[in-house]
Formats: C-alpha cells, structure tokens, sequence
C-alpha cells in the first residue's frame, strides 16, 4: 500500500518537473527568438508585416462591444464640450479672422520670396490622409495602426505627420494597414534643427509626452521656448516641418514638447517625401 | 464513468474561459491608449492565478502562441510577451511544486516580487540598448492599478473553477 502510494506520488513530482522544465525551455526559445529580431531579418519582418491586418480584424471583434461602450461615453462628454467650444468660437471668430489675414500676406510673401530664389518647389509635398485605427503609443515601443497600405502607395520609412507637426514614421506595411513608429518610441531617432540659428542635433524618444535632444554641440546658445524642426539629414525626413518646442533644459539633455498629441488625433497625413526627391533627379 | 465525464467537462470548460479571458485582455491593448491601464498586466494576472493545479503539455505551447499574438498586436519583437507570459506561468507551476500556491499571501508576493521583476528587467535592458531612462513612477503606478484586482480574480478563479482538484 505504502509502496504504490510513493509510487504515484514520486510519478506525480516527476511529470510535474518535466513541466516545468518543458516551460523553461519554451522561455529560452521564445529569448531566443527575439535575439534573432536584432538583425532585423526579411522572414520576420515579413512575418509581421502581413499579419497586421489579420490581427488587427480579429482584436477588433473580440472588443467590439467595449469598443462600442467607450465610444458611446466619448461621444456624451464630446456633445457637452461642443456647446462650450462653440461659444468660444464665437469670441475668438473676429481676432482669428484678422491673423488669417495676417498669415495669408505673409503666406504670399514667402511664395513670392521663393519665386524669386527658386526654391518654391523643394517644399511641397503629395500626401495621403489616413484614419488611426489603433493607437499603442503608452508602450515601450510607442506606434499605431492607420487604415492604408501597399495599394495606397504607402512605404517604409514614409514620414506621417498631423496638422501641427511630425509625428514619426511608418515600419510595417500590409495591404490595407500599416503600423507607424511615433517619435516617442524608444528606438526612435530623428534628425532636427533647433532655434532660428539650425543648431543640429537628433531627437531621442523616451516613452513619454516629451522627447530629449542629444548631441547638440551648441548646447549652452539653445534657449527654453526654442522651434525645433527636422533638419532633412538622413533622407527620411523632409526638412522644416514643425516638430516641438524647447520646454526644459537640464545638465545634459534638452527636452522638446511636441506640437502633435495623437491622443488628439483622429486622422494623419502621410508625406510623399521619397517620391518627391525622386521627381526632382 | 459519470464522474470522469464530469470532470473532463468542468477541465475543459474552465481552460476555454481562461483562454478566452487570455485573448479578450490581449486584444484589448489594441484600443488601450491609457498611460494607467496596461492589459499585458491584467494577461501577466490571469496567467499566474488560473492555474492551481497541475498543467497538460499544451497548455505551456497556447501560452507561448497567446504570446506571439499579443507581439504582432503590439508590435513588439516575437517571443517577447511568450518570455514573460510563460515566465508567469513557471512561477505558478514552481510555486505549485513547492506546495506553496494555496498560501494566499505567498502567492501574491509571489506575483508581486516577479512583476517587478520583468519591469526591472524590461527598464535596464531599455536603459542598455537605447540609452533612455523611463519614468519609473508611470510603470509602479500601472502595476499598482492591476495589483487592486488581484484578491478579485483571485476569489472568483477560485471559487469557479475548483483549483484544489487534481486532474489526475
């Protein structure tokens, strides 16, 4: 009686190590599995690339009801600050018409200027405007997902941008989805020009509202309240468009409110930058 | 007869809510733009207090799969969210062999010390590879937050799906 009960209880332990041992093995595969992502190989980049829209249509049906909750709870608190906003409206509608008149002429200026330097044309770009279907931007690696593709036209690399400035740039592509990087993912990493005097420097995220500029060599001339914009080095960004603000200098780096809050954000124009260059040569 | 037939029903029935529990907290990081509400912590949860006793072989390998899932849904590198999943799923099961899972206080200790473990570990190796230093008070708080529903889970894991049973 004894012996078959020791029996069984030592097969029980048995089997129960082996499971944790077959768990231990499945951690170090999955460990190495990400190692082998470093290189940044084609298989499984094309791995994910062609399961975001799968992905995708399968996360949204299982969430479809609290989907439908929180946009039924957004819409109520929407209607309740229309009313306010309209009212403001109404005071501000005279002093914005003035300053649009005021940017119209300046606008017309600065054609006019280009005109006369040949430069109008370095500056325009072909965009496409696409919905946020998703956005991920509290993860480490901060990104979203819009609603075009490869048969938009879209590429890597693409840079997306809202109406007040950058936004980061586009990684994955599927047919009808692709994912955008955001400034403030981790690994993101943009050329930029800070102040009137184009000190370069490059713009760090750090998985937080506000991103850090580094390797700027005029550190001590860079002022609180400074424009930052992309310099264009490196090819992927275009350069002048608007990116933040400097709002905090400490010992060794400089922090940049951006202009553009995707929280905000509902739709983002992606910027025809390579083809643009590739019209030019 | 009657009774195995019972209790195969009963393992089946409370592993597909688990599972399905698994899947509805991953996909729900696809609409959680909330710098509080993180779901891969509720997943970490669900991972950890589902199971009491012991585990079949495909229950590590769907873990590991749920795992690729919630990567290509966040677009991180595969075979990062199986390695923590699955971690949480090793101290379960350790915690189990050792006979100290049904201490409730342990275990949420346990849990406790693992998930600030993977934060540690997840901020250093950041601070490592990309030189970048995260607010740590956004990541304390986010496990904060889940930490309110671990006696809930707990009692409702418990008392519905009869963890002190043996499948053998």
């Amino acid at each position: 009686m004894r012996t078959s009960r020791n029996s069984f209880f030592q097969s029980f332990l048995g089997s129960q190590l082996r499971i944790i041992i077959f768990i231990i093995i499945l951690i170090l595969i999955s460990t190495l599995l990400i190692f082998t992502q470093a290189d940044k190989s084609k298989i499984f980049k094309s791995v994910e690339s062609s399961s975001i829209n799968v992905v995708y249509f399968v996360s949204s049906v299982v969430t479809t009801p609290i989907q439908i909750l929180e946009k039924g709870i957004s819409k109520i608190s929407e209607i309740r600050n229309l009313y306010e906003d309209v009212e403001q409206y109404k005071k501000e509608r005279l002093i914005e018409s003035r300053s649009f008149q005021e940017l119209v002429s300046l606008k017309l200026k600065i054609a006019e200027y280009e005109r006369l330097l040949r430069l109008n044309k370095d500056l325009e770009y072909s965009f496409i405007t696409s919905r946020v279907l998703a956005d991920l931007s509290e993860k480490y690696f901060s990104s979203i997902l819009i609603n075009v593709g490869k048969k938009d036209g879209v590429f890597i690399n693409m840079p997306i941008t809202g109406p007040n400035g950058l936004l980061g740039k586009i990684t994955d592509i599927d047919d009808s989805i692709s994912r955008a990087m955001l400034a403030t993912d981790v690994s993101s990493r943009i050329p930029v020009s800070v102040s009137d005097n184009s000190f370069q420097g490059i713009l760090i995220g750090q998985n937080q509202k506000n991103p850090r500029i580094d390797f700027i060599k005029e550190y001590s001339e860079v002022v609180i309240g400074d424009l930052v914009t992309t310099s264009g080095k490196g090819g992927i960004f275009p350069p002048y468009i608007f990116v933040g603000q400097v709002v905090k200098k400490s010992a060794d780096y400089i922090e940049v409110e951006l202009f553009e809050d995707i929280d905000t954000l509902t739709h983002v124009r992606l910027i025809n930058f390579s083809n643009n260059i590739n019209d030019d040569f | 007869m009657i009774f195995d037939r019972d209790k195969r029903y009963n393992i089946f029935h409370s592993e597909f809510i688990i599972h399905a529990a698994i899947f509805i907290s991953i996909s729900l990081n696809i609409f959680s733009s909330n710098s509080i509400v993180d779901f891969i912590i509720l997943t970490y949860l669900i991972i950890y207090l589902s199971k009491g006793s012991k585990i079949e072989w495909h229950y590590p390998l769907l873990i590991f799969l749920w795992g690729c899932y919630s990567d290509l849904i966040i677009g991180y590198p595969i075979g990062y969210s199986s390695t923590i999943f699955l971690f949480f799923l090793l101290l379960n099961q350790t915690s189990h062999f050792f006979g100290i899972f049904f201490i409730d206080m342990i275990k949420f200790i346990i849990f406790f010390t693992g998930l600030f473990l993977v934060s540690a570990i997840e901020l250093l190796i950041i601070y490592l590879q990309f030189g970048t230093n995260i607010l740590i008070h956004l990541h304390v708080l986010k496990i904060l937050f889940f930490l309110i529903f671990y006696y809930p889970i707990n009692y409702f894991i418990k008392n519905n799906f009869n963890l002190y049973a043996t499948k053998e």
